[in-house]
């Protein structure tokens, strides 16, 4: 069992001190993934599954706690090894898009794959192509963001997330920007990526979205207060790997 | 109502920042007043049209500006009789001289005190529209031969030599020795045509010429109604193309080697310094422009980064349903006030730096009183029309720029997401745009100021290869009633001259503090100017392929008193005097360059020029080079030859006077020993050699302090304006940057993309900058000689200042941005 283990965070919180106030964002948290799980995070507005979110995908330190990332402690870390975790390991969907509008599609893409610095031009054109064919988008590659739609948009920032190939995909609200036909496209495309393998963890209001995921992690007040197996895939599965405290 | 509210808001808005409104209101009122005060310089002194009492403007007519010795030409006065007579543009007319003459009483009780003078038409008082306070002008017959000499005095001459003495008036008083009947006073400050303080009619003959002469004669002229100069001009040619064919051979030298002779000009144009550092004022206009330039640019950049900042707010006026006519308004608001506020102030700075300006005008001027009456700078009305006209077109590009950046940006997506994408495309190419234009504006200010400014400096530290430390200087006029000089009697007079040189030389150099005296027609580090002169068996097929140097009169054993000393050869003695030959010293310069082989002594050289030459000269000396004229000036020469006084016997020389102790005490045994010599000599422009060196780069040397100043403001708009940009490219971008840092990009790599892009913006921007900068150095070395080095420091050294000062303006910010954790970054507004 340990050895799928991906994600583990142990008593972690998280304070915000802004003009010497001070805010519990996250407050004892533990939490454990394995790799090839889906899990959504919910809670309302304010809850802090965002900075939950930008915990586990290194975009953030904790005030306190462990966070073991594939077995290494990623709580300590310097700012670089952060990076370069977040590279080869993480992939990021926002909620909106955050594509760079002044670079192609293609090169929205590539972006994370240059960061590597140990891929060949080739390689990076074969994984951006692969990617973007992935998400049906390989025909609008040297188009800029704005002249793509919201759900086309955030196709590409899908294919952006998976072209590294990472452990762990993180989405924060991938649909709270589009409608309903572009949020269905966009959520059968993380049911695909997990299909194939990957390990998701999504932040998002929506219950039916959230109800897509195998397990769903519910935050209140900093806290989480409700992880379980979403009743989808509670019949396919007799394991309950995650453990809420 | 509402504009009452919006003018209190942005009141308000400017109060919240208060470091941004007053950094604002100086950048408005450094580039304002530096355009005001370069506006009110260059009109002032250049090109505000002089009409003192007409309608018509008042023009210079002379002949095509000597560029080979720095110095206005004039025309034969038989030409300007044909042109009064055939023109049909000229309306009025007047011929006139400058030059200085020796004031004394009747009596001779007191010694002589020089004056500039005007030899002038009758009419000039009448022309200028200025009369006599005391007395009266000029009358025709005042020109006729045999008439009583009269003079008209300047309130200086007659408060400063006359102690204003009202009965002066028909009073005899001595003009260059002669008994001379003042007939008139003239106001306070009139000048008229240049700095004139003393006035004398020309005599008949040069009124009414029959026979061409040498005579450099000038003329002041207004042309008839709703003529133009351009019209005049052509006329000119016309005349010009007849005169120029009919020149006889001995008088060919009227004309350029191109035909050129005759010109009209405005007459604040028709000025030595003027003309020579016309290129130098019109790069200085060129410079504040660019600096008013990055003043706006500073400005709208400024209120741009407010309106980010204000985003959010103006979304909700925005979704609130404010009309755009409104909004704008707003906007321009803020703009309306920084910008009046910082014109206001500019009126005070402009105010001070021309008070300044005056005074230094009047210690340039202080030795020899030749300050042409306009180079008075004052604010006019018309300077406060350009400031008006510019503020508005200031709050209008400063204003509109942001109120259109308000007006088009996404405000639903702002009030959506409550947060901005990465800057847009255009946004970024506007931003690209600002940082390159403030790198190209402020390297062409810096580079020419940087080099102006250490030519100047070294041009005031060159060495002229004389001895200047204890050297006191004078310029000496013999008064042409005792030293005549008259055709019958050549030598004898000239002997007379020659003789007083001798003997006040000898005296003083008795005298216990005087060390050595030297007699020269110019000094080392003054008179430039140079002639093409040719070696026996080395002439140049063509006269102007020839080498070119400076000739000066000297007396005997001139060089000690200034340090120079005799390398080879012999002193000039009685035999230079006696042998028809004309005998010269040349300097090393001269025997290295064109006598390798050690040869210059006995060798035979002359002068030559268009349409002909002197007689050959036999060298028998070498003497240490000396530089004449400055080092900065292109009519400068390093070539000198000295040929004996005794030879010329000019009625004025220079004289430099070696002395030991204190310079006061110096001047008083020349002042003394010159009265003991002959009371009627005037001795006048008296100063240390150091000064004297400096008195032909002050005009330059002011330029150069105003385009430090420029150079530094540039520098300090670019600086700020750079880094506003950058700071506030890098604030729109700082989502880009928590994308970018998410992807896992490292800090490094991030502060590498932004000091890439400052990198390739400094290569646009230097490379514009430095070709704008060379070409305007160009047109710069027309008048004068600029510093090697200080040419490599400025165009190396200032594109190094700017490239570090640009990149740590983009580093910077960037770094903070960096420092902001992704999550924080992703979510900046």
């Amino acid at each position: 069992m340990n050895n799928q283990r991906l994600v583990e965070l142990t008593n972690i919180n998280k304070t915000f001190v802004t003009d010497e106030i001070e805010t519990q964002a996250l407050s004892n948290i533990n939490l454990r993934i394995d790799k090839g799980e889906y899990v959504s995070i919910t809670g309302p507005s304010g809850c802090g599954k965002s900075t939950l979110l930008s915990l586990l995908g290194l975009l953030d330190n904790s005030s306190a706690g462990t966070y073991l990332l594939a077995s290494h402690d990623a709580s300590d870390l310097s700012r670089d090894e952060r990076a370069q975790i977040r590279n080869k390991e993480i992939g990021f969907i926002f909620q909106s898009f955050n594509l760079i509008s002044d670079l192609t599609v293609a090169e929205n893409v590539e972006l994370p794959l240059t960061y590597r610095g140990d891929i060949s031009k080739q390689e990076i054109a074969k994984m951006v192509r692969e990617s973007l064919e992935k998400v049906d988008m390989a025909h609008r590659a040297n188009h800029f963001p704005s002249q793509l739609s919201g759900g086309q948009q955030q196709r590409v920032a899908v294919a952006r997330a998976i072209a590294g190939k990472p452990s762990l995909i993180l989405a924060d609200e991938p649909t709270g920007n589009l409608d309903s036909k572009n949020a269905h496209a966009v959520m059968t495309m993380l049911d695909q990526l997990h299909e194939e393998g990957a390990t998701i963890c999504m932040v998002t209001h929506d219950p039916r979205s959230a109800d897509r995921a195998e397990r769903v992690i519910e935050v209140y007040d900093g806290k989480i207060v409700a992880d379980q197996l979403t009743k989808k895939h509670q019949q396919n599965s007799s394991d309950f790997s995650a453990i809420a405290i | 109502m509402s504009l009452g509210i919006d003018i209190k808001y942005a009141i308000r808005l400017l109060m919240k920042k208060p470091i941004f409104t007053v950094n604002s209101i100086l950048i408005v009122a450094v580039g304002l007043s530096l355009t005001l005060y370069c506006y009110s310089l260059l009109t002032n002194l250049v090109f505000k049209p002089l009409y003192l009492n007409g309608e018509q403007q008042i023009i210079s007519i002379e002949a095509a500006f000597n560029e080979n010795h720095g110095y206005r030409t004039g025309i034969d006065p038989l030409d300007l009789y044909q042109l009064r007579n055939e023109s049909q543009y000229i309306d009025s007319l007047g011929i006139y001289q400058e030059g200085t003459t020796l004031i004394g009483d009747i009596e001779q009780s007191s010694s002589t005190k020089k004056y500039n003078a005007t030899l002038t038409e009758w009419n000039i008082f009448e022309f200028a529209g200025v009369q006599p306070i005391l007395g009266r002008g000029f009358r025709p017959e005042d020109h006729f031969e045999g008439a009583e000499p009269v003079v008209v005095l300047s309130q200086t001459v007659w408060q400063d030599y006359f102690s204003a003495n009202e009965a002066i008036v028909g009073s005899m008083i001595r003009v260059d020795s002669l008994p001379t009947r003042v007939v008139g006073v003239m106001p306070a400050g009139f000048a008229f045509p240049s700095s004139s303080q003393v006035w004398l009619p020309q005599p008949q003959m040069n009124i009414q010429p029959t026979d061409r002469v040498r005579t450099q004669m000038f003329a002041y002229a207004r042309l008839k109604p709703n003529t133009s100069l351009k019209q005049f001009n052509s006329e000119l040619i016309t005349l010009n193309q007849r005169i120029v064919a009919n020149l006889p051979q001995n008088m060919a030298w009227r004309a350029t080697s191109d035909g050129r002779y005759m010109r009209a000009l405005p007459f604040k144009q028709a000025n030595t310094d003027v003309t020579q550092y016309y290129n130098v004022f019109m790069s200085m206009l060129m410079v504040v422009l660019l600096i008013l330039i990055l003043a706006c640019i500073n400005i709208g950049n400024l209120l741009l980064s407010r309106v980010n900042e204000r985003f959010k707010e103006i979304a909700i006026r925005v979704a609130l349903g404010v009309p755009r006519k409104r909004l704008v308004l707003q906007m321009l608001w803020e703009s309306v006030f920084i910008c009046t506020l910082g014109s206001l102030l500019a009126v005070v700075f402009t105010h001070w730096g021309l008070n300044i300006s005056n005074d230094y005008l009047s210690t340039m001027f202080a030795v020899n009183n030749a300050k042409p009456f306009w180079w008075h700078l004052t604010l006019g009305s018309d300077g406060l029309w350009v400031l008006i006209l510019t503020v508005v077109v200031m709050i209008l590009v400063t204003g509109l720029i942001p109120a259109w950046r308000a007006l088009s940006d996404d405000f639903n997506a702002v009030l959506r997401d409550g947060t901005r994408g990465a800057l847009g495309r255009s946004a970024a190419r506007a931003s690209n745009a600002l940082v390159v234009s403030e790198i190209l504006l402020s390297c062409v200010v810096l580079v020419i100021a940087t080099i102006l400014l250490f030519s100047s400096y070294s041009a005031g530290m060159a060495d002229y290869g004389v001895e200047t430390q204890g050297r006191l200087t004078a310029r000496l006029e013999l008064p042409l009633e005792s030293y005549p000089e008259r055709s019958e009697t050549v030598v004898e007079d000239r002997k007379k001259r020659t003789d007083f040189y001798y003997q006040l030389k000898d005296q003083l150099e008795v005298q216990p503090h005087i060390e050595a005296v030297s007699f020269m027609s110019s000094l080392p580090g003054t008179g430039e100017g140079s002639s093409y002169f040719e070696i026996q068996g080395h002439a140049a097929d063509v006269y102007n392929e020839n080498p070119k140097a400076n000739t000066e009169s000297v007396t005997r054993d001139a060089w000690r008193a200034v340090g120079m000393t005799l390398i080879e050869g012999r002193n000039f003695d009685h035999r230079d005097t006696e042998t028809d030959m004309g005998n010269v010293i040349i300097n090393a310069s001269i025997a290295k360059d064109y006598f390798a082989d050690g040869n210059a002594i006995g060798s035979q050289i002359r002068r030559v020029w268009s349409t002909g030459h002197r007689e050959w000269q036999t060298i028998i000396g070498v003497v240490s080079d000396t530089f004449h004229g400055s080092t900065m000036q292109t009519s400068s020469a390093r070539y000198t030859m000295y040929r004996p006084i005794d030879r010329d016997g000019r009625t004025q020389m220079n004289i430099a006077v070696h002395y030991l102790g204190t310079e006061r005490q110096a001047r008083k045994t020349l002042l003394d020993t010159i009265n003991a010599v002959d009371i009627n000599v005037g001795a006048y422009h008296i100063q240390s050699y150091q000064n004297l060196i400096q008195q032909p780069m002050l005009l330059v040397s002011a330029v150069s302090k105003i385009f430090l100043f420029c150079g530094i403001v540039a520098l300090a708009l670019a600086a700020s304006g750079i880094y506003a940009v950058a700071a506030n490219s890098v604030t729109q971008r700082t989502q880009e940057i928590g994308v970018r840092k998410a992807l896992g990009a490292t800090d490094s790599k991030v502060i590498n993309l932004f000091m890439g892009k400052a990198l390739i913006q400094l290569l646009v921007g230097l490379s514009m900058g430095v070709g704008l900068s060379l070409w305007i150095v160009n047109l710069m070395t027309d008048a004068m000689i600029l510093d090697n080095v200080s040419v490599i420091i400025g165009l190396i050294g200032v594109p190094l200042l700017i490239a570090s000062m640009v990149l740590l303006a983009t580093f910077i910010p960037t770094q903070k941005a960096v420092r902001l954790e992704p999550s924080v970054a992703l979510h900046q507004d």
